[in-house]
């Protein structure tokens, strides 16, 4: 039945991952319609392991944290863990009833997440970490429902100030570290966004942003967060199936 | 094949002064790890004076100058938050504030925000105060009394009048101060490099002050404002809304509006729908709030009540919109955000890596830019009175 058709346009590779869009695509390729992959569907699989294609992960990694390469690594896996997330998020985030604004405020989240990992990726080069195995599932996420992408989107975010404010000091190149000042404080962003769009009518409304759970009394941040590279990872692993072993913490 | 990028140069060799500062770290939070490292460090080379009231000329060059910098910096806000809420040691402060205080009365949301950022500005100046007295620093109390929150160094007039007034401008100047907190601590990390301690605890402020600065971005509901700086400062990305101003000019009245042989209401920014007022006029009812219905260089049609009615020009005389940030503001603004635009990081152009579905402009949200202390003198020196950089 021709009506019955369908042409399914894939725009980008992680439209692959999904599994709306995959059931989609065997249901379209099953009654004989049409999938059309276009050109940028390529364009983020120029390399063998772009964090973005079907490509799963290596099972087992070795974080070296010696030297700025090290620590650009460490952020480089987080960033991987990050951009996943909000790949599925973006895939799940009409499902899960998020209007308009939101999904843009989303997309753009993911966006900086996805520059952030390419940033980190280009620089290292060579020296780069592999691409992880992330947990599809996103630990016990539940893409259906808003509260729950908000509260593990926190969770990143939060967990990757911390990350960075924490680890910045060990770099010992200053290029290095102001790229890493630039990164921080868009993750600050987010994390403030993600809290607000969590915020609920009640005698604290308007202050989740940088509420006292994460705001100190002297006005810092990552207050309670994991500070230690080790601690952060530990934090992490729920979500990531690559085992990761680290070397050379610094101390 | 790509190129590493990434600085191979080892870690600072160890010592025991380095383990014991490193131990504190790691043992203490806070205030206490700050102090502690600052004290294990001993003396600062270059024990730069203070920074007082009169900006300093140089831009800082020892973790202290960094800290009093910042110091600067954070009584700014502290002390702008506190006069907007009622709440400044100097009352003449907390009364200029009367009217826009009641306008965001009635918002829990806006109150609960801008009372949440008061309480981590004046716990950064409580913290750095500590920290600079700790590096063997002596800094001095500022005060309200010391602040001119309409960028007007002292006058009262200055472009960002509408503070006092206007909610919108409000919210517009509290989100250019939190930007340039956020792009002031990033441009003076190389400083602090050698001092670990100091430099997390000057990151941990940062990021603090990017949160405010996202949230108060959100809270502006301006169509199209991000809560992430974008490429470029026009009005839109920004949201600042400009104003006009004669400035203290000869006009003269007649029956529809305003008139004036010299200048040009075009040029000194005047618009449509504008709520304008005037002084200076003879004849009261000449003199007050009207709303622009149309606009020459040399003429502006107003809606008025009373009518305007004719009166002789006359030095002396100005007509300013009720809110909107004048030209010497939009100036301060545009420099808030300059360098913005930037994709360009370690050498690399970010613009072309796979997997950028944000484009140009995607790459300039996802980082946010340094500011020079220059930069930073030049926005923030009319908020200073007696500033004189």
């Amino acid at each position: 039945m021709p009506q019955d058709r369908q042409t399914l346009v894939i725009e980008h590779a992680e439209q692959l991952l999904g599994v709306t869009s995959r059931r989609d695509f065997f249901r379209a390729m099953t009654l004989g319609g049409t999938a059309i992959l276009l050109p940028s569907v390529f364009a983020g699989c120029s390399d063998e392991d772009n964090g973005t294609s079907s490509e799963p992960g290596v099972k087992v990694a070795t974080l070296d944290l010696a030297g700025d390469v090290g620590i650009l690594n460490y952020a480089y896996a987080l960033e991987q863990l990050e951009a996943a997330f909000y790949v599925r998020v973006i895939q799940e985030s009409g499902v899960a009833g998020f209007n308009a604004v939101e999904r843009r405020l989303l997309q753009d989240i993911r966006n900086h997440e996805f520059i952030h990992r390419e940033a980190l990726r280009a620089l290292l080069g060579d020296s780069r970490l592999p691409t992880l195995r992330v947990d599809r599932g996103f630990g016990d996420t539940d893409f259906r429902s808003r509260t729950s992408i908000l509260e593990t989107a926190q969770a990143f975010e939060d967990l990757g100030v911390s990350a960075y404010n924490n680890s910045a000091r060990y770099l010992t190149n200053a290029a290095n570290l102001r790229l890493v000042g630039k990164i921080v404080s868009v993750e600050a962003r987010h994390s403030a966004i993600v809290r607000d769009l969590l915020d609920d009518i009640s005698a604290n409304t308007g202050r989740l942003f940088a509420g006292d759970d994460i705001v100190d009394e002297n006005g810092l941040d990552s207050k309670g967060q994991p500070a230690t590279v080790g601690d952060v990872l530990a934090s992490a692993r729920p979500y990531i199936e690559t085992t990761i072993t680290t070397i050379n913490q610094p101390v | 094949m790509q190129t590493p990028h990434v600085s191979h140069s080892s870690n600072i060799p160890g010592s025991d002064r380095l383990l014991t500062r490193r131990e504190a770290i790691t043992d203490a939070a806070g205030v206490g790890s700050s102090v502690i490292a600052a004290l294990a460090l001993g003396s600062v080379p270059l024990a730069l004076g203070l920074l007082s009231r009169t900006a300093a000329a140089q831009a800082p060059t020892s973790v202290r100058a960094v800290l009093e910098f910042a110091y600067l910096l954070e009584n700014l806000e502290a002390e702008f938050y506190k006069a907007v809420l009622g709440e400044s040691a100097t009352a003449a402060q907390n009364t200029s504030f009367n009217t826009v205080r009641t306008a965001i009365s009635t918002s829990a949301e806006t109150l609960g925000t801008l009372r949440q950022i008061a309480k981590h500005e004046i716990a950064h100046v409580a913290f750095l105060k500590a920290a600079i007295t700790a590096l063997g620093g002596a800094p001095v109390t500022y005060t309200g009394a010391e602040f001119d929150f309409t960028g007007g160094n002292g006058t009262g007039t200055g472009p960002f009048a509408a503070v006092r007034t206007d909610p919108v401008i409000l919210l517009a100047l509290a989100q250019v101060l939190e930007d340039t907190g956020v792009r002031a601590y990033k441009g003076q990390v190389d400083t602090l490099m050698g001092d670990k301690a100091t430099l997390t605890a000057a990151l941990r402020i940062h990021s603090v002050e990017a949160r405010h600065a996202a949230r108060i971005r959100r809270l502006r509901n301006v169509t199209d404002l991000k809560p992430w700086i974008t490429s470029s400062s026009t009005a839109t990305t920004t949201g600042i809304p400009a104003g006009a101003t004669t400035g203290s000019v000869s006009l003269s009245a007649t029956a529809t509006g305003y008139a004036r042989a010299t200048g040009s209401f075009v040029t000194d920014g005047f618009a449509v729908g504008q709520q304008i007022t005037a002084s200076g006029f003879t004849n009261s009812a000449n003199n007050g709030s009207s709303v622009v219905s149309a606009v020459t260089a040399t003429a502006l049609s107003v809606t008025k009540n009373p009518v305007t009615a004719t009166e002789a020009a006359a030095a002396a005389r100005v007509v300013v919109t009720v809110t909107g940030v004048s030209a010497a503001g939009i100036a301060v603004v545009t420099r808030a955000y300059s360098g913005e635009q930037n994709t360009t990081h370690n050498g690399i152009d970010m613009v072309g890596l796979g997997a950028n579905t944000g484009g140009t402009g995607g790459v300039s949200e996802a980082f946010d830019e340094p500011l020079t202390y220059d930069d930073v003198i030049f926005i923030i020196k009319d908020f200073v009175i007696g500033s004189t950089p």
